[in-house]
């Protein structure tokens, strides 16, 4: 499990910013504030990994914050069970990338794992992902980042059929009738989960299934929720907030155990007794797969399942030098009203936007 | 016998009470199924009358509402028997148990009906904490935050509900759970109220 990352300079992230992690952790902020470019870190340590960090950097002109902070350096460390990552890349091309495993005082550098005194920024990173290569001990260090899973749901993607019978789930949920049908034919554990937990949180529905249908030479796949009376319903006539809870279980399932799952507004079209539905199949997958979640968020509801837990909350706000994070407990006037009222009262009443 | 019970979370504070109630009343309790949750006392007390609506069309005739008292005691009274309710009801900080007995209408109280306000002080996991035998610095009462108790009895992460409930119905389901509960003020206060019900 991730228990901090610290971004520099990384899109609107200005001067260091350290984000405290907990096994799911909420993030609360005005449009714009910068909670999504913290949700892309796992894009980008993924892209880096699959390509190399300079195309990536070239590629994406807003990657770096503007104006530069602090020394100008771009820096990217996070710190968690398996130990700690750091990586910097100085306005003048000069860039470290180190390793420390927990327990251990001194930090190994890329250079020194890999016998080579040129690295690329962030080329350590794609080392370690490589079978066979020096620094295994380092691996699990990386892994959450490098094996993260977005979720950012859209109703079009989720409607949509699916003409890829290998596709993996999209991000935006596209191609959920080819995983359902995969999983109906070859992946019995999953598909059962997948069952269970959409029978468990809707009990109307008692089958969840992705016929093929032939057009041609091409084969599609589409979505079917049965209900109880055996009745089905294709993708298109399921209520909203029916098929974004079963993108959501898709993708938590698909994430495997011990995954980091990046999450934006899981709340879309979800009515707010099942998010705290939701909210317990999270805690759920934490306590059986050891899953971690990050989940940027704008409904007081779902804030309201972490009243208990203010630690799991942080606040964002866009200044001119950039992002600014703080943990709702690092806040004593809105820790005193957390005894009197509940966070999503604060978030509704415009208490989490200022005064930090 | 079925009984509604509005609380914040069924499947956890509505098992432990179901169980509480079957073992006060040393008979068979089920607690009634809906998808209304009354989120703390200001929603118990906004919604009393419309939830009592609903299970009366139903044919209940026995209402608990269970709210914690979240550390009420340090800004707000515990229940005493001479409280005026209509001047506690009128204060935000006021006594929670007459906050919410205020709340109940008078056509639930004309005697075909029953009624009980159940408010550990200061939460359930006070209770349950108590019963577990954990070390308190002072009496339990004095522990105030909800959360602090919470991540005491729970453990952090904080686990998903069932598994809360089963760790809360452990320590109900002992043989002194109630002999030990009758301890705390809080619990002997919302026993007493029972007495009505047999």
């Amino acid at each position: 499990m991730l228990t901090s990352i610290t971004l520099q300079n990384f899109k609107s992230f200005g001067e260091p910013q350290e984000v405290p992690l907990e096994p799911i952790t909420v993030l609360v902020g005005p449009n714009n504030s910068g909670k999504s470019n913290l949700l892309s870190l796992g894009k980008f340590i993924r892209d880096c990994v699959a390509q190399s960090a300079p195309l990536v950097l070239n590629a994406d002109p807003l990657l770096f914050h503007r104006p530069r902070s602090g020394d100008g350096s771009l820096l990217v460390a996070w710190s968690g069970d398996a130990g700690l990552y750091y990586a910097k890349l100085e306005a003048d091309g000069k860039r470290e990338e180190r390793f420390r495993r927990p327990g251990l005082p001194n930090w190994k550098s890329a250079g020194e794992v890999f016998g080579s005194q040129s690295l690329p920024f962030l080329e350590g990173l794609q080392h370690l992902t490589r079978h066979g290569s020096p620094g295994g001990e380092f691996r699990p260090i990386i892994a959450p980042l490098v094996g993260s899973h977005d979720v950012k749901l859209s109703l079009d993607a989720l409607r949509a059929d699916s003409g890829d019978a290998n596709a993996p789930l999209g991000v935006d949920g596209s191609n959920l009738a080819a995983v359902v049908n995969r999983w109906r034919s070859g992946d019995p554990d999953r598909s059962e989960e997948f069952e269970n937990v959409i029978r468990t949180y809707v009990p109307e529905i008692r089958r969840v299934l992705a016929p093929a249908t032939q057009n041609g030479s091409s084969t599609h796949f589409h979505l079917e929720f049965e209900h109880n009376d055996a009745q089905k319903f294709d993708a298109r006539h399921v209520s909203d907030g029916v098929l974004f809870f079963a993108g959501l279980v898709a993708h938590v399932i698909d994430a495997g155990d011990g995954a980091l799952i990046l999450m934006e507004e899981p709340e879309n079209s979800i009515h707010p007794r099942r998010l705290h539905e939701v909210v317990e199949l999270f805690r759920k997958l934490v306590a059986d797969k050891k899953c971690q979640f990050i989940i940027a968020t704008h409904a007081p509801a779902l804030l309201d399942e972490f009243r208990d837990q203010p630690e799991a909350i942080l606040l964002f706000r866009r200044r001119p030098n950039g992002t600014v994070v703080r943990p709702l407990t690092k806040v004593p006037e809105l820790m005193g009203a957390l005894e009197k009222t509940k966070p999503g009262e604060m978030l509704a009443s415009g208490f989490f936007n200022d005064g930090f | 016998m079925l009984i509604a019970i509005a609380s914040e979370n069924d499947v956890y504070d509505g098992a432990v009470f179901e169980l509480l109630l079957s073992r006060i009343l040393d008979h068979p309790v089920t607690r009634w199924k809906n998808d209304m949750v009354l989120r703390g006392h200001t929603a118990v007390v906004g919604l009393a009358e419309a939830y009592l609506r609903r299970a009366d069309a139903v044919g209940i005739h026995h209402a608990l509402f269970v709210v914690d008292n979240d550390g009420g005691s340090r800004s707000g009274p515990e229940h005493e028997a001479d409280h005026d309710q209509q001047t506690e009801a009128a204060n935000d900080d006021g006594c929670r148990t007459c906050r919410v007995l205020q709340a109940i209408p008078s056509w639930w109280k004309d005697g075909k009906r029953h009624y009980c306000v159940a408010v550990p002080v200061q939460t359930l996991e006070t209770w349950l904490l108590f019963l577990r035998g954990d070390p308190f610095p002072g009496e339990p009462e004095k522990l105030y935050h909800r959360r602090v108790l919470k991540d005491r009895f729970f453990g952090k992460p904080l686990p998903p509900e069932q598994e809360r409930a089963r760790m809360a119905i452990e320590q109900v389901r002992k043989a002194d759970a109630l002999e030990r509960l009758r301890h705390r003020r809080s619990f002997r206060l919302f026993e007493e109220q029972l007495s009505l019900w047999r």
